[in-house]
């Protein structure tokens, strides 16, 4: 029987049951060499657009931080009033600062403040200054009101709530998408609960819910 | 994912305002918690529907609440398991204490017994959401997530936020509560040379600061502040 056994026990090291392998030609073609340097290309392409990401995200932050800064010496009233002017919703920015509306409504009534909350606001302002001034965002607070994709309920605000600034910048500057924004900030947003409701306009001319499935 | 019912991670996502941190000038909204000290009633919770509770500034003649009582049951997570004939309501005293409105006992009171001098708490939109999710529930069991009801009614609660402000404006200058939520429901109401009033603007998310930005101004140009 000449199968695997027969072969472990065969004395000596020569039999004509193996046979050595067949040694490829090693002649390259055209396409094979053009394969190798696409190949190439793309794997250096992936490392420098990496390094840029991370690069123009750094940039970011620090942008940011300048403009925090230089508007941290402002009076508390008047950062509020930038916030109000623009036409943020004040529980909005409560929600942002994370403090209760009655303490928000106690600094606009001139009580004070402490420095993480001044810093907070501070950023929340500086991102606007950036947004409007550098990425031609002309509404920052409607834009930011607005859902992210029309499939989920997740708005700017809400990434804002977050502290997520740098990622809303580089969202105003159109270097990234929503969706990869989303993919970051809140993993599962694709499956997001279901109710299989839609709202609609009943002949009142009034908003209402309604099972569509 | 199917939709079930939800809950909180933290009370204060609930509460737009507690005892002494309840606006009087805030209009009367779904939500609001009231004090009535009468026969038979301690708390109530508001629970009519913003379109059903008013016609203009003026509040229906009654209104749907349910009686406040304290609650046994202190988890966030199991509330999503059952005492569907409860809406919970954490911590409505400021403290540790839980709160509930028993859904099964609906009744309406006269608009004219609920005094802002009275009211207690008023409720955030997630708060006011999860209170009609617990409401739709118990009466249809038919879950409806927050996320709906906040596409479908966010735009009143911006109305309450705006006549809250509004209102602060006014009083500050010496007006008084009836007249000032009057003139605003009168600038939230007036149409502009496109026919649109700021009311039907805020229907659409990307148009509430528009809004806010002009009743800003209003207030401002009518009362200075």
């Amino acid at each position: 029987m000449n199968d695997l056994y027969d072969l472990l026990d065969a004395s000596g090291t020569e039999t004509t049951a193996l046979r050595p392998p067949v040694p490829l030609d090693h002649t390259r073609s055209s396409a094979d060499l053009l394969a190798d340097d696409a190949g190439w290309l793309r794997h250096w392409s992936r490392a420098v657009n990496g390094a840029v990401v991370t690069l123009h995200d750094d940039a970011l932050s620090l942008q940011l931080e300048a403009r925090t800064n230089e508007l941290k010496k402002r009076p508390l009233v008047d950062l509020l009033d930038e916030c109000a002017t623009r036409g943020f919703a004040w529980r909005d920015v409560a929600r942002i600062l994370k403090v209760s509306v009655p303490a928000l409504r106690k600094w606009r009534e001139g009580g004070g403040i402490d420095g993480a909350h001044r810093f907070t606001l501070s950023r929340l302002v500086a991102f606007c200054v950036i947004a409007e001034s550098e990425h031609g965002v002309s509404d920052v607070a409607g834009w930011l009101e607005q859902p992210l994709v029309s499939r989920c309920p997740v708005t700017g605000l809400d990434l804002a709530a977050d502290e997520r600034f740098e990622d809303l910048l580089a969202l105003a500057s159109g270097q990234i998408g929503p969706e990869s924004v989303l993919d970051e900030a809140q993993p599962g947003w694709r499956d997001a609960p279901d109710d299989g409701a839609e709202v609609f306009i009943a002949a009142d001319g009034l908003p209402g819910i309604r099972i569509t499935r | 994912m199917p939709a079930e019912l939800e809950t909180w991670s933290d009370p204060d996502e609930l509460w737009l305002g507690r005892g002494s941190g309840t606006n009087p000038c805030r209009p009367i909204f779904t939500g609001d918690v009231f004090a009535l000290g009468g026969e038979g009633f301690g708390q109530v919770v508001v629970l009519e529907h913003p379109c059903a509770m008013r016609a203009g500034a003026r509040l229906a003649d009654t209104v749907l609440v349910a009686p406040v009582t304290t609650h046994p049951l202190s988890s966030a997570t199991r509330w999503r398991e059952g005492h569907f004939d409860y809406a919970p309501l954490p911590e409505l005293d400021g403290h540790t204490v839980m709160s509930a409105c028993q859904l099964s006992a609906l009744t309406r009171v006269e608009s004219a017994s609920l005094d802002r001098s009275t009211r207690t708490a008023c409720l955030l939109p997630f708060g006011v959401n999860l209170l009609q999710q617990r409401l739709v529930w118990y009466l249809t069991r038919c879950a409806i997530t927050t996320a709906t009801f906040e596409l479908a009614f966010s735009r009143f609660y911006e109305e309450a936020d705006l006549l809250e402000e509004w209102c602060e404006a006014a009083i500050g200058a010496g007006v008084g509560i009836e007249e000032a939520e009057a003139d605003g429901e009168g600038v939230l109401s007036a149409r502009g040379a496109t026919g649109t009033s700021p009311r039907e603007l805020l229907a659409d998310p990307q148009h509430r600061a528009a809004v806010r930005r002009l009743l800003k101004a209003s207030a401002v140009e009518r009362y200075g502040r």
